[in-house]
């Protein structure tokens, strides 16, 4: 697989530990019981900026990985610019991860009709992210093993 | 998306210019080797603009690097 095509494997990774890791907090803060569900707390805000800031430090610390290991293996400079076949699956994945994402925001908007708490359609929200990138990186993936 | 109509003769310009590898051509008209290689498997229709600079590298026509076959 070529350099992209790794680079994307890093993020998906990264999207995938970013989104167990603050899973692993969000149904840590359930099981507490310290969160009023009628409420989106100055706390779940922290969650996701410090989950954000720790997803951006895994991304650049798994891309600088995989620089390194293609460079070994090849024993080539790592590309610089991705061509426009990499821009192309970029488009692909990317107009299906926003499709993703319109689908999450709507399930978020009709809990908040329904009158559920507003949690709940935070933690759909965020969840909805997370599952845009990780579905959008497949793709990317998918089309590199494909290759057209 | 499955093979493309547009065919091309990459693979044999390439032969007939001292065996240029997929490498060294990906490097001259500025894409990654595996571009090279979608489009000598069929796979991938360049933009006109890289077509050009294929046409270009190998000092050819446009069409004598790639054609265009209609389906039926």
């Amino acid at each position: 697989m070529s350099y992209t095509g790794n680079q994307t494997i890093a993020y998906l990774v990264s999207s995938v530990l970013g989104a167990g890791i603050y899973s692993f907090f969000a149904i840590q803060k359930f099981q507490q019981g310290d969160v009023d569900v009628t409420t989106i707390s100055r706390d779940w805000g922290s969650l996701v900026l410090i989950v954000i800031a720790v997803q951006v430090a895994i991304s650049i610390v798994t891309a600088i990985s995989v620089t390194i290991i293609q460079a070994i293996k090849t024993r080539e400079p790592s590309p610089e610019l991705s061509d426009e076949r990499d821009k192309l699956f970029e488009l692909r994945a990317g107009r299906i991860s926003y499709s993703v994402f319109g689908v999450g925001f709507l399930i978020a908007m009709i809990t908040l009709a329904a009158g559920l708490p507003p949690l709940v359609m935070f933690n759909i929200f965020v969840f909805s992210l997370y599952a845009a990138a990780i579905i959008g990186y497949l793709v990317q993936l998918y089309l590199y093993r494909r290759g057209f | 998306m499955g093979k493309s109509n547009v065919s091309n003769n990459i693979r044999k310009l390439r032969f007939n210019h001292d065996e240029m590898t997929q490498q060294e051509l990906a490097k001259q008209v500025g894409v990654t080797r595996q571009t090279i290689i979608a489009m000598e498997q069929g796979k991938y229709s360049p933009s006109l603009d890289l077509a050009f600079r294929i046409a270009h590298i190998f000092a050819v026509p446009l069409e004598e690097v790639f054609s265009y076959e209609p389906e039926d």
